[in-house]
């Protein structure tokens, strides 16, 4: 540790000019300054008169060392001084001349440091730049392809760390070890230091962490550069829980124990604001749940049950814009000032009609107004009870729900509606909506087109006093059905049903059958839209199907046929093409087009897909039909790491004294001079010249 | 509407006129009238046509002279005694050369205008004691009343300005007052002929040297490159401060012989500087003027 202030010299050689200096020394002494210049109308007088001291002009002395000393700052400042304080992690081999290994996490969780974090590697690296020291880059995310693991220039390096950006899935230390373990012993020798630049996380493999560490610790002596614990933030995937969508933000722990405000903020897809909450971190606090009403394309209607609003939420919701307002929202994590928090981990994708749909149930026009439901016997008093944890609920008349713009209608019955509510019908299902319908016992007289199948008049009675057959159990549902998978309990029975009329392509339309073969659930689709039909009633007077577990799965299976889905124009359940990558987040949480190597997305969404260098998060499928892949279901757990292998130092990200340049001030310094210099020599010409020559 | 809009041409050439006229000439009003006061007027005895008084008989008195009426009622006897006829007419010149466009400090006036105001100053003053004035060398005659000096000043204002060098060489009529302002720091030889050649037409006159007082002083010290106004190759000088006392010496000498010249003759010379007050300078020549030429004609 001597003399750390000593500045050092980028471009020493530029000292060579100094060597003019004598030169200009005699040149400036050989060229006096102009004389003054002065007007006089008595010049007759003066002419003839010799100066009796005939000393040769010269510049005054002091001029003279005014312009050396300029001269020579200029030199010294283009000679590139700067003052670089001695890193205290630097092995004592004295002339610090050593490789350095330099390990970079570039997974999700950097994304909240990241500017902090390249600027230590950069700081890093310029010093090793000065130094010559070769560098030994490692990043430690996950990738497609393997890095190729050099000792390289420092410059080189800086480049690429320059252009780095972290990766949106998370850091795979074990492989990243795996490469250094692989690497040619002793290629350029022994590195002198390791640094980590490390995301505070241990997570997601604690074990793969601490070996990399101490294998890093064991090669050189390992300085760990990290933010500040507690640093890392995730919002969790939304849950419908109507009227609200709930999520939450969780933080890795260990943070400083202070309050922490963030705010999480609803974005369409446009990217505007439509809605602001806070999320305040209390000092222990590691996660927060939030609170969200979804997106809504219009006023709250008032037959919503909604309860008050929530915080500022949709209290001024804007005005009434259609349906593009709703799909591929997203959510944000911002600090307490509204800055957006960098990375993918605080970004949460949505597809609104899958995750929080809509369902209207068709009421008449005449009850509608003061609609009082009576347990038991109101018609839609199990769809209700099965759907109202999964959706948003809303009983009004056709022209309400349309205006609402709802992805599910329900009708409890097969009442003819009047020409024109049933064609904006119609028209509502061509574009896109799923309406599901319930036979009745008033509803064979006379029917409506928007219907699946043709039916039989009159219904059907199995197991009654007149008939000898017993109720009729379900069948196995077909594979390409939608319900497909659902387990079917032995206790569910149907007593009467409609029937279809047998017709070519009624297997094609069936999703559910009974043991005899009878078609329990028929569907169609209709333009962009679907038309299912259940042939029992919603009430449990038809059968036991409405109060089994079994319904309410059936009608969970029917929702995720939104319109998203319905809007490929493909039979649910047929669609098994992979979805290919659209817009994807990079790791800084910015969505960008996708790259040639990222895979699409597996059609089937029951096997849980891994974020990672091939699936990275984003939507996938196309514009009209975006999925989305989030971090967050695949980050189980948040842990700070603590234990460091014996002889780590742990220095935060912005702790080394920055390296100063001393170049530019020394520069302005010589110009300054050069300005007096000006202004000298021009009162030395005779500023009274220029004042009597105005006039 | 549209004569409405347009001022009457009369008034309008009217205000022309009053904006015409020289504030030189305002200036120099101003500066005579702090002059004449305490001066009451130049009544004196001399050739006339009015009566002015008696006074007593002294020996060689011609007899002509004697009124005999009022010596007749007393003892002693009396001359009548006629006033000075005042008609006298006064010619001037006023060199306007670019070596009178200089000053060495911001405040002080430029000589010529320093000269300009002098010229005027006195002109106005002989116009308020009746006496007839003209410009040496442009007019024919001299002129009177306050009409004759607004036309000098206007004339002296424009441009090109009358001459110096023309009004020397310019006949004089005789008995007549010529005075000419200007720094005369040029050789002397044409001021030394035109002086000789009206002093012998019988003309009187004065001149009035007005200079800077750096060029009296040559305050100027270094390394100074003088340039002269009138295309004079300049000179370089190393120490100004070093040949102060030389340059002194031959301006010295130049004013000394400027005024053997003009003594000789009997004409005034007058020295001012641009750094004193204009009225001490018009002071002098106004004491000079009553008692030169008076003196002159009584002897």
């Amino acid at each position: 540790m001597a003399l750390p202030d000593l500045p050092a010299f980028a471009t020493p050689w530029a000292f060579a000019a100094l060597a003019a200096l004598p030169l200009l020394w005699w040149l400036l002494r050989a060229t006096p300054p102009a004389p003054r210049r002065v007007p006089f109308p008595a010049i007759r007088f003066l002419t003839g008169l010799e100066s009796p001291r005939k000393t040769p002009a010269r510049s005054p002395w002091w001029l003279l060392l005014l312009r050396l000393v300029t001269v020579t700052l200029a030199v010294i400042g283009l000679a590139g001084p700067f003052l670089a304080p001695a890193d205290p992690d630097l092995p004592p081999d004295g002339n610090g001349k050593s490789p350095l290994l330099l390990v970079i996490d570039n997974g999700w969780a950097s994304g909240v440091s990241w500017k902090a974090m390249q600027d230590c590697a950069l700081d890093l690296l310029d010093e090793a730049q000065r130094n010559r020291r070769p560098v030994l880059l490692l990043t430690t995310a996950a990738s497609a392809t393997p890095p190729v693991l050099s000792w390289r220039d420092a410059g080189a390096v800086r480049a690429e760390v320059q252009a780095m950006v972290p990766r949106p899935w998370p850091t795979d230390r074990k492989t990243a070890l795996e490469h250094l373990e692989a690497l040619p012993g002793d290629a350029t020798g022994a590195p002198g230091q390791a640094v980590w630049i490390h995301d505070t996380l241990a997570s997601p493999d604690p074990e793969a962490t601490r070996n990399l560490a101490r294998a890093l610790n064991r090669r050189a002596a390992l300085t760990v550069r990290a933010p500040e614990t507690g640093s890392v933030f995730v919002v969790e995937e939304p849950v419908p829980a109507p009227p609200y969508l709930e999520t939450a933000v969780r933080r890795s722990p260990g943070g400083a124990s202070v309050e922490l405000p963030l705010q999480l903020r609803l974005l369409d897809a446009q990217g505007r604001v439509m809605d602001r909450v806070e999320a305040r971190f209390g000092p222990t606090d590691t996660r927060v749940p939030v609170r969200f009403r979804p997106p809504q394309p219009g006023p709250a209607s008032q037959a919503h049950p909604a309860s008050q609003a929530h915080a500022t939420a949709a209290g001024a919701a804007p005005a009434p814009e259609s349906a593009p307002v709703r799909s591929r929202s997203s959510l944000e994590l911002a600090d307490g000032t509204g800055a957006p928090l960098p990375g993918a981990g605080t970004r949460v994708l949505m597809n609104d009609p899958e995750t929080f749909p809509e369902v209207g149930l068709l009421t008449g026009e005449a009850a509608s107004a003061n609609r009082e439901p009576v347990p038991l016997l109101d018609p839609f008093y199990y769809v209700e009870k099965a759907l109202d944890t999964r959706a948003g609920i809303l009983a009004a008349p056709l022209a309400d729900l349309l205006r609402r713009g709802v992805t599910h209608i329900v009708t409890a019955d097969l009442a003819p509606l009047d020409a024109a509510r049933e064609s904006a019908l119609a028209t509502w299902v061509e574009n896109g909506g799923v309406l599901i319908r319930f036979a009745s016992p008033r509803s064979t007289d006379r029917t409506d087109a928007l219907l699946p199948v043709t039916l039989r008049d009159g219904d059907r009675s199995l197991g009654g006093a007149l008939s000898w057959s017993d109720p009729a159990r379900l069948a196995p549902f077909p594979p390409d059905s939608p319900f497909a998978g659902l387990a079917i309990p032995a206790d569910v029975t149907v007593t009467t049903q409609v029937l279809a009329t047998p017709q070519p392509g009624l297997e094609n339309r069936t999703w559910a059958y009974l043991e005899d073969g009878t078609p329990l659930v028929t569907a169609a689709s209709r333009g962009a839209g679907q038309i299912v039909l259940f042939h029992v009633t919603p009430t449990p007077d038809w059968s036991s199907l409405p109060l089994s577990l079994l319904f309410e799965r059936m009608l969970e299976r029917l929702l995720t046929l939104g319109s998203g889905t319905a809007g490929t124009g493909t039979e649910p359940g047929q669609d098994a093409r992979p979805l290919p990558a659209w817009r994807v987040l990079d790791g800084l949480g910015r969505l960008v087009p996708p790259l040639p190597q990222d895979r699409p997305l597996p059609p089937d969404p029951a096997e849980p897909v891994r974020v990672g260098p091939e699936q990275p998060p984003g939507y996938y499928g196309s514009e009209k039909h975006a999925v989305p892949l989030n971090i967050a279901p695949g980050v189980d757990r948040l842990l700070s790491t603590g234990d460091w292998p014996e002889g780590t130092s742990l220095r935060p990200l912005s702790g080394q004294a920055k390296t100063r340049d001393l170049g530019g001030p020394v520069l302005a310094l010589a110009f300054v001079l050069l300005l007096v210099d000006f202004v000298l020599s021009l009162v030395l010409r005779g500023l009274g010249g220029l004042r009597m020559r105005e006039r | 509407m549209k004569d409405a809009a347009t001022p009457r041409p009369s008034l309008n050439r009217a205000e022309r006129e009053a904006e015409r006229l020289p504030p030189l000439l305002v200036a120099a009003e101003r500066i005579a009238a702090s002059v004449t006061l305490g001066f009451h007027g130049r009544r004196m005895a001399g050739p006339g046509e009015d009566f002015w008084q008696f006074r007593p008989y002294q020996a060689g008195d011609p007899t002509r002279r004697i009124d005999w009426r009022r010596s007749a009622r007393a003892d002693q006897i009396y001359l009548r005694e006629q006033e000075r006829d005042s008609a006298q007419s006064l010619w001037f010149g006023c060199d306007q050369s670019a070596s009178m466009d200089y000053r060495s400090a911001r405040t002080l006036p430029h000589k010529r205008t320093r000269a300009l105001e002098l010229c005027l100053a006195l002109a106005s003053m002989a116009v308020r004691a009746g006496e007839r004035i003209a410009i040496a060398g442009r007019d024919s005659r001299a002129a009177h009343g306050r009409g004759a000096l607004v036309g000098m000043a206007r004339v002296l204002g424009s441009d090109p300005p009358p001459s110096l060098e023309k009004a020397l060489g310019a006949p004089v009529p005789a008995h007549s007052l010529v005075v000419f302002f200007g720094d005369f720091l040029d050789p002397l030889d044409q001021v030394r002929s035109a002086i000789r050649r009206l002093a012998d037409a019988g003309v009187k006159g004065h001149l009035v040297q007005v200079l800077d007082p750096a060029e009296l002083a040559l305050p100027f010290s270094g390394r100074i490159r003088f340039e002269g106004p009138e295309g004079e190759a300049p000179v370089l000088i190393d120490h100004v401060e070093a040949l102060r006392d030389r340059y002194l010496h031959r301006i010295e000498a130049h004013l000394d012989a400027l005024d053997t010249i003009v003594r000789r003759h009997g004409w005034g010379c007058h020295r001012h500087c641009t750094d004193q007050p204009a009225q001490l300078a018009l002071r002098d020549l106004y004491l000079a003027l009553g008692t030169g030429p008076a003196r002159a004609s009584g002897g």
